[in-house]
């Protein structure tokens, strides 16, 4: 055995071009990949420019000139140094992406470290210049990729020379390229491929250019980005730009002007012309959220257990199903067929994943399956979608641009269409359910084998797409109404589900209660004729049987519809709407009971009593029980109910009187502002509405207080109270809110009236001459009860602050008129409700006050009020 | 414009609300004239054996029918919850109601309604067969929330009317000239005041009727005499 020798890979110089422009085959993937660069470095914003593409000097001159045709890619990442240009730029099949998953906070998206041997099948020459921030100068890479075109096994790649050097901004600028801050910018010059064709009349005169394959590049690009989550954070512009044809640019329709921002815009509209459903994966992955929708509005939504947990775990699916008209529409919007744009697309961390979804491409086999059953499947024809996956572990690696991504068994989990076992059969096969088993009600008035029928959807299609018709005048072999109620019947089967596996469930209520309203309204008025009809002795008992009968079909029916729904878990707003399914069945049990009591008394005219009473006896134990079973099914839903049922008496109370109030206040407010729209109010009366809504705006802030410690089971507007006792005790307990300053003395001379009175509105009034008193500097206040009679009492409340001004002294009850007004000397002013208010408040409760004098107990004004009672 | 009257009901002041069933009416071109029977006033109570102050239904019904058994009302509504044991909306509303059509009074042609701010509970107190049967008997026109009040008395004030009733009709005219003397057509009518004709036809009795009949008759004749002169 000779020694060990060791050895080593050589890498050849033809290396280049087997991963460069033989690999790369196609222009717009050799794009997409240099741009796919610039978003791993973190780009905002990635430029590519075309330039001297119709006068050039690309065919006489040797090498390249200022003149020669460019294309530069510039973006705006983080840029390189001369280190990173050397060990990661020139660095063969080295790639970030393997090591990092994400970094600068992206999913990273290319992946093999060879793209961007894409500037070789573009251009025959590079120029790359590079900066990042924290460098002043700019590195500048030269790359001639014919001295890599030689034949000669010796040459290793790495023994060519490339030359590099480093640049200042003034030196940049003589490059013919201006400064930037950071990031790369690659110029790729002396194209290989004719971007723009010049056509030429029989002269050879140019007539005009063909541009169509920038519009091919925009296009390519636009279907490359996600619509739905792409760069939604971290907002990724790509733009194309081409100043040599703005003008061709400008002749374009919208959705052929290549120059500009790249935007994805397919599924903008479609919403709300189509049926879709979307389902995605919450929950860490564990659940499965999945929501079909029709037209834009919700039809169900359902959380389940994921069964494909783990090997698909980040995954959302959205698909659109095209009815003929929809796929009008999507022309119009577009610009091309359907059929033309591809079907369900994949998406890997926000890029494509080619070649999925393109035209003639049946990645889930979806044709293949239609061929096995025409109607029942959903062909490629008939969605257009997309699957998303956020991939962080690498569960989805990918091959090439040619052969997707490697078939493992999270692809299986994800795609598998044997007996619909995969997370995306799972989806479509209830959105195949829902528009094409036997439910073809989306389909047109003109959608059939008729040869007719077909000439005229064809002329809808075209006026569709020449925005001749627009969606409300379409017509629909089924109206909404009987749509609603097909889907209602249909919807368990639809949704499919199993039990065990259902989190949680939502059915559009509409669907149920329309349901329930029509027959509501229409048993409603059958058994009110019926009970005119028996007062009128119209009646006989075998029309009471017959109707008997449609009772049990339809408690029945009804049994079976809330059983379905029992099976699931199911959403607030959809239980709510079941609760009234069993309350329109308790009804028809009552009914039955009633009509069964009818028919009792019929019979028993006819001596056939004791059969009949038996039988009424069976029917009203049955509906004993089921109103026994209601209830419990009432207990069982509590939570869905009224939120009153968890609140206590007193708290039931106080929301009453609350909601009368704050009615009172809505409407006062609503006239409040009719009156000053119309200009049709004057001041004092204005005055007066404002003062009563301040008044309700009291009543709500006395309830608050009064909440924690009134007893509120009872009204607290009718209260039967001993007024002495009650104001005694009203004012022990928040008399110090006034003001510290502030003592109350009671001569209370034993006196005593009962009285049914709004205690709320009572501690208004106190509360409103208390602040006066305060107001007007009063520091000792003293309350005089004195029965008048056992009917009558007088309260007289005196104050030793500074009396009524003399002003007022001769006519004092004027103070109590509503625009009178004193300011106090303390400088407080605007609080409580005024006399005026004080006043009227008394006067609803058959009660009055006067104002007495200054001086007479104390110091200060004494007023009177006399309550009276029965 | 025309004049829509209402009755309503109620132990608490809803100014604010009328004030903006007013404003509706008024731009449908209606002027509201409303009545308000406040059972909150002390003279509608009495103190029960513990001497608790409650609602006294006797002074109720009596001062009702003194004051508006004849009154031509367009609506009368009424609150639901009066805040008191013994007595509630439901009661006292059936009892205005049969007691106006068995009694003749002109309150009958009025349309009835219930208002409330918790209608569900309501609900709950009708919850069975004899209530309900006695609920649909009675034939009250509406149910509303207290949150849509005015909305929903705007609504049954201007809806037209599902009953047309030609003595309503009639009597209304008549009473429009109540001291204006009648002499022709009808003898046994002849000297009355057009205001005695329409309490004949208002409490249905023998000649009332017969009346109307005759009116219609004769304005058939008229008509068909008419139509002859142009052929």
């Amino acid at each position: 055995m000779g020694d060990i020798q060791k050895l080593h890979f050589k890498t050849n110089v033809q290396l280049k071009s087997i991963i460069g422009k033989d690999l790369i085959n196609d222009d717009n993937i050799a794009i997409l990949e240099l741009v796919k660069n610039s978003f791993d470095a973190d780009a905002k914003n990635v430029t590519v420019t075309y330039l001297n593409l119709k006068d050039n000097d690309d065919k006489i001159n040797k090498t390249f000139s200022d003149k020669t045709s460019r294309l530069i890619i510039q973006d705006n990442g983080l840029g390189m140094d001369l280190d990173g240009i050397q060990d990661r730029w020139l660095n063969i099949a080295y790639s970030e992406k393997k090591a990092n998953k994400t970094q600068h906070k992206r999913r990273m998206a290319g992946a093999k470290g060879v793209g961007r041997f894409s500037c070789d099948r573009l251009g025959e020459y590079l120029n790359l210049y590079a900066k990042t921030k924290k460098d002043s100068e700019y590195v500048k890479l030269k790359i001639d990729w014919k001295l890599f075109e030689i034949e000669d096994e010796k040459k290793e790649i790495q023994s060519i020379p490339l030359q590099s050097q480093s640049l200042t901004k003034t030196e940049l600028a003589k490059c013919g390229i201006e400064p930037f801050e950071q990031g790369v910018l690659l110029e790729v010059i002396k194209l290989r491929s004719s971007w723009a064709y010049p056509i030429k009349d029989k002269n050879g005169i140019i007539t005009k250019w063909d541009t169509e394959k920038f519009v091919d590049l925009k296009k390519y690009l636009e279907k490359l980005i996600n619509p739905n989550q792409a760069f939604e954070s971290d907002d990724f512009g790509i733009f194309i730009d081409a100043p040599e044809f703005t003008n061709e640019n400008n002749n374009r329709e919208a959705h052929e002007k290549f120059i500009g921002k790249v935007q994805n815009r397919i599924f903008d509209k479609l919403d709300f012309k189509s049926t879709s459903i979307e389902t995605k994966t919450i929950e860490n992955g564990e659940v499965i959220y999945t929501e079909l929708k029709d037209k834009g509005e919700t039809v169900f939504w359902i959380k389940e257990k994921n069964p494909y947990y783990p090997f698909v775990k980040n995954v959302k699916t959205s698909l659109y199903y095209l009815n003929p008209y929809a796929k009008a529409f999507f022309t119009k919007q577009t610009g091309i067929q359907s059929v033309n744009y591809g079907s369900v697309f994949l998406f890997i961390n926000g890029f494509r994943i080619s070649p999925y979804g393109e035209v003639g491409n049946d990645w889930l086999g979806l044709d293949q399956r239609k061929a096995q059953g025409t109607r029942r499947y959903l062909g490629l024809r008939d969605i257009i979608g997309q699957i998303e996956i956020l991939d962080e572990q690498n569960d989805f690696q990918i091959v090439s641009s040619r052969e997707g991504i490697v078939r493992n068994d999270n692809f299986k989990n994800l795609t598998n269409s044997e007996r619909n076992d995969s997370y995306f059969y799972k989806s479509l096969r209830r959105l195949e359910r829902y528009v094409v088993e036997g439910l073809n009600w989306d389909s047109s008035i003109y959608d059939s084998q008729d040869k007719e029928d077909a000439k005229i959807l064809k002329e809808i299609e075209s006026k569709i797409v020449s925005g001749d018709i627009f969606e409300d005048d379409l017509e629909f072999r089924e109206d909404y109404k009987t749509k609603q109620r097909r889907i209602y019947s249909a919807i368990h089967s639809i949704i499919s589900a199993k039990t065990n596996d259902v989190i949680e469930l939502y059915i559009n209520e509409k669907l149920i209660t329309q349901k329930i309203e029509e027959e509501k309204e229409k048993s409603e008025r059958e058994f009110q004729q019926l009970i005119e009809d028996f007062d009128n002795k119209k009646i006989d008992s075998e029309t009471l049987s017959r109707i008997l009968q449609r009772k049990a079909e339809q408690n029945a029916d009804l049994e079976k519809q809330i059983n379905e729904f029992e099976k699931y878990n199911t959403n607030d707003v959809t239980s709510k709407a079941i609760l009234e399914l069993q309350n329109y069945k308790k009804t028809v049990e009552e009914q039955t009971v009633l009509i069964l009591q009818l028919q009792f008394q019929l019979d028993n005219l006819k001596g056939e009593k004791a059969k009949a009473e038996k039988t009424a006896n069976t029917y009203k134990e049955k509906a004993e029980k089921a109103e026994t079973n209601f209830n419990i099914e009432k207990e069982k839903n509590l939570y869905l109910l009224a939120t009153r049922r968890t609140l206590s008496p007193d708290a039931d109370g106080l929301i009453h009187t609350i909601k009368i109030n704050n009615i009172e206040v809505r409407d006062g407010l609503d006239n409040i502002i009719d009156d000053l729209t119309e200009d049709d109010f004057e001041v004092e009366d204005l005055i007066k509405k404002l003062g009563f809504l301040k008044l309700n705006a009291e009543r709500s802030l006395k309830m608050a207080e009064f909440a924690t410690r009134a007893d509120l089971k009872e009204d607290i507007e009718k209260k039967n109270v001993d007024i002495v006792a009650y104001i005694k005790e009203y004012i022990s307990l928040y008399g110090e809110t006034f003001s510290d300053k502030i003592s109350f003395k009671f001569q209370t001379n034993n006196s005593y009236l009962n009285k049914k009175i709004s205690v709320l509105n009572l501690s208004i009034i106190l509360d409103n001459l208390i602040s006066n008193a305060v107001k007007w500097n009063a520091k000792n206040i003293l309350m005089d009860f004195e029965n008048i009679n056992e009917k009558q009492l007088a309260l007289v409340i005196s104050d030793d602050g500074n009396g009524l001004t003399n002003k007022f002294l001769d006519d004092p009850n004027r103070i109590f008129e509503l625009s009178v007004r004193e300011v106090p000397p303390s400088g407080m002013s605007g609080s409580g409700i005024g006399l005026f208010y004080t006043k009227i408040l008394l006067n609803d409760m058959n009660c009055n006050i006067s104002f007495l004098g200054n001086n007479l107990k104390l110091k200060g004004a004494s007023f009177k009020i006399i309550f009276n009672t029965i | 414009m025309s004049v829509t009257r209402l009755l309503y009901i109620d132990d608490n002041r809803i100014d604010s609300q009328i004030e903006n069933l007013r404003k509706k009416l008024k731009r449908s071109g209606f002027d509201l004239d409303e009545t308000f029977l406040n059972l909150n006033d002390e003279n509608f109570k009495k103190r029960n054996e513990n001497q608790k102050v409650i609602l006294d239904l006797k002074k109720i019904k009596e001062y009702i029918i003194e004051n508006y058994s004849q009154e031509n009302f367009d609506i009368v509504a009424s609150d639901y919850d009066y805040s008191d044991e013994n007595v509630d909306g439901y009661q006292l509303l059936s009892w205005i109601k049969n007691q106006s059509k068995s009694q003749k009074y002109r309150l009958r042609f009025a349309q009835f309604c219930l208002y409330s701010a918790e209608q569900d509970k309501i609900v709950e107190k009708l919850n069975s067969p004899d209530q309900i049967k006695k609920l649909v008997k009675l034939k009250i026109d509406d149910f509303i929330d207290r949150n849509n009040l005015a909305e929903d008395l705007f609504s049954l004030f201007i809806k037209p009317k599902e009953k047309y009733s030609y003595s309503k009709h009639l009597i209304d005219y008549l009473e429009k000239y109540p001291d204006l003397t009648f002499n022709s057509v009808y003898p046994k009518f002849k000297g009355k005041s057009l205001s005695e004709i329409a309490h004949e036809i208002d409490k249905d009795l023998p000649n009332g009727i017969d009346f109307q009949k005759n009116l219609v008759e004769l304005t058939i004749a008229h008509l068909v005499d008419l139509n002859k002169f142009e052929y």
